[in-house]
């Protein structure tokens, strides 16, 4: 799907998006409190969050289509008192995008690339380019009401690139893909970021997606910012709390199931063993809550507990620590502000 | 290098062309396009002819003789601004709404394109109209004037004064809808305007005889123009006479456009109400400035 025609943009500015304090409310609510955090260049940036929990309004701010009540937030060395020309180096694909069923999807490109300023002569060249990066080159002449969700997606992007953005937000931009089409569509994600150096600002509800291709992270609850770092440091901070409390989780051959019970309970790390499911194998242990000393603890623990397992020559088929991948530190934090 | 060699070339180009066309004429022709091709323009002018077909058979069979020619023109001249309105209450209407409706209004407003340049194209694209319905009317106004000058008269003047008319009530459509959050909102309140002046209007002259009457008369612009087409039409009064009776609408089309392109199109929004009402970015305003 990807054509390697772009170029490297060389842009002196490592700093793409830099947001200090955003708030914004809507009555007395509060959508969104002090969202603070950097994007840099060639750098995937994950929003993550549940349902009303800021990230739509964090967007639309960023995006200069609602105004933050206080904060600021700099492109590419433009100010927020800059709106219009901040927008002429952001991309959007927005989450609910309405096309015009009427126009065919080269028409559509040219007249937006031709309101950024661009000639027809220029629009052209570069919307053939783009509908050919998306995939849509066969089908640049049908009108875009005959096209289905995904094709309209695939689009939106192309629009959201028609200016060849310097920051490019992508508001749930898998949604309604197929998989081939969300593993196309985060290939060109990542394509964008490391060799065309953009900054991408990706919203998603796709935890394992923000996970596999984005280098930090932003978790949003209730209009906080709950987490923020590289993807690596907010797992390990979160576990920090998290991980030897909530426990471990293994699977062992059925016939096996009793014999490891009892050696488990055996195990001084170990506080109580569980079943999970009937006939699977899979067992739940809950760990000893010890002083933390380093991130070496959980691989002890882990250790010795695999340690009796392999020595009583009992077959482990799954293991997993628990509050180990993003999608527990999601479920942990946002719980956390939610209660 | 050209920015086109440097689009081929794959470079950031971020600049715009000083030979690009300007946003009101992309978006003037885009909507333009999508009003006459498949929207809902065709449907309306063909509403308006089945309209005025009914009104000229009425007419024709209503009484009226070879004498009366001024007063059929008059009533003809008289419906087809009516109507017309109608039509560009309805179209303006949708203009910001329905796209706010269809959720394509964002990706314009996230351009680079000046707002206040978006706004004059949508309005260019929704007067479109008013010409092929004027158009559509010359052949009744000939039937009835017969060959007198009063065609002439009620062509020129219904041009003139069917436009400021049409200014008007586009630009009061649209300043509804860039109000409204949806186009239900934009449609109850722009057809209850048109009401609201058209019942007046339509009052028999007996019942606008006092003082009162008539200064209602004189302040509501669709009857203040009704009531210069029968002085001209009717009358036969002279011009300068009847001037008086143009004020109001030339004085409503410059407050309204004025409101429209001066004050409401720079802060064209994703959401209407709340969000662009400017007594509350005022209050917020005022609240920061009393809280620091």
């Amino acid at each position: 799907m990807i054509s390697r025609g772009y170029s490297k943009a060389v842009n002196p500015r490592p700093e793409v998006l830099v947001a200090e304090g955003l708030q914004k409310s809507y009555g007395a609510r509060l959508a969104l409190q002090g969202l603070t955090f950097t994007l840099k260049a060639g750098h995937i940036l994950g929003f993550l969050g549940p349902n009303g929990a800021g990230k739509t309004t964090s967007i639309r701010i960023l995006t200069t289509m609602i105004e933050p009540e206080s904060g600021r937030f700099v492109v590419d060395g433009i100010g927020s008192e800059h709106p219009q020309q901040i927008r002429r180096k952001i991309g959007v694909l927005p989450e609910n995008l309405g096309f015009p069923g009427q126009m065919t999807a080269l028409e559509y490109l040219l007249y937006f690339g031709q309101l950024y300023g661009q000639t027809a002569a220029e629009t052209t060249a570069i919307a053939q380019k783009l509908l050919n990066d998306v995939g849509l080159h066969q089908r640049r002449n049908s009108l875009i009401g005959t096209y289905g969700h995904g094709m309209k997606q695939r689009l939106g992007i192309a629009r959201a690139l028609i200016n060849n953005p310097v920051v490019l937000f992508l508001d749930e931009p898998t949604l309604g893909l197929d998989p081939r089409g969300q593993q196309d569509l985060l290939e060109l994600i990542k394509y964008l970021s490391r060799e065309c150096g953009m900054g991408v600002v990706l919203c998603s509800h796709m935890i394992s997606e923000i996970e596999s291709v984005c280098d930090d992270v932003v978790i949003l609850s209730a209009g906080q910012m709950v987490a923020k770092g590289t993807v690596a440091e907010v797992i390990d901070r979160t576990q920090q709390n998290i991980v030897l409390r909530n426990g471990l989780k293994l699977q062992v051959l059925p016939a096996s199931v009793a014999k490891a019970i009892q050696i488990l309970k055996a195990t001084p790390s170990v506080t109580k063993v569980s079943r999970i499911g009937a006939s699977e194998g899979w067992l739940h242990l809950e760990l000893i809550e010890p002083v933390y000393e380093g991130a070496s603890m959980e691989y002890k623990i882990s250790n010795s507990i695999l340690g009796a397992l392999v020595r009583a020559k009992i077959p482990i088929m799954n293991f997993e620590v628990e509050g180990g991948r993003l999608q527990d530190v999601f479920m942990h934090l946002t719980e956390e502000v939610i209660t | 290098m050209s920015n086109e060699q440097k689009m081929m070339a794959g470079l950031h180009i971020n600049k715009p062309s000083a030979s690009a066309l300007p946003t009101w004429w992309l978006v003037f022709s885009k909507d333009a396009t999508d009003l006459w091709i498949g929207g809902k323009a065709l449907f309306l002018v063909f509403i308006y002819t089945v309209v005025l077909g009914i009104v000229t058979y009425v007419i024709s069979n209503s009484g009226f003789s070879s004498p009366h020619f001024r007063e059929m023109t008059y009533e003809t001249i008289e419906t087809v601004i009516e109507v017309s309105l109608f039509i560009g209450l309805i179209i303006s209407a949708d203009s910001l709404s329905g796209e706010r409706d269809r959720n394509t209004l964002e990706s314009l407003l996230l351009t680079s394109a000046s707002r206040r340049q978006i706004v004059v194209g949508k309005f260019l694209a929704t007067i479109t109209f008013w010409p092929v319905a004027l158009v559509l009317a010359i052949p009744t106004l000939k039937i009835f004037s017969q060959g007198y000058d009063v065609f002439g008269e009620s062509l020129l003047w219904g041009g003139i004064l069917g436009s400021i008319l049409v200014l008007v009530y586009v630009g009061l459509g649209m300043l509804v809808s860039f109000w409204s959050n949806t186009n239900k909102t934009s449609y109850v309140v722009s057809l209850g305007m048109y009401v609201m002046f058209l019942i007046p209007s339509e009052m028999p002259e007996a019942v606008q005889n006092g003082v009162i009457s008539r200064t209602l008369e004189w302040i509501n612009p669709l009857a203040a123009v009704n009531h210069f087409f029968s002085k001209i039409i009717l009358n036969n009064t002279s011009f300068s006479e009847a001037l008086v009776w143009i004020e109001t609408p030339v004085a409503f089309a410059i407050i309204i456009l004025g409101i429209l392109f001066l004050y409401a199109a720079p802060g064209l929004r994703l959401e209407g109400g709340r969000g662009s009402k400017p007594w509350l970015k005022f209050k917020q305003n005022v609240d920061k400035g009393g809280s620091s």
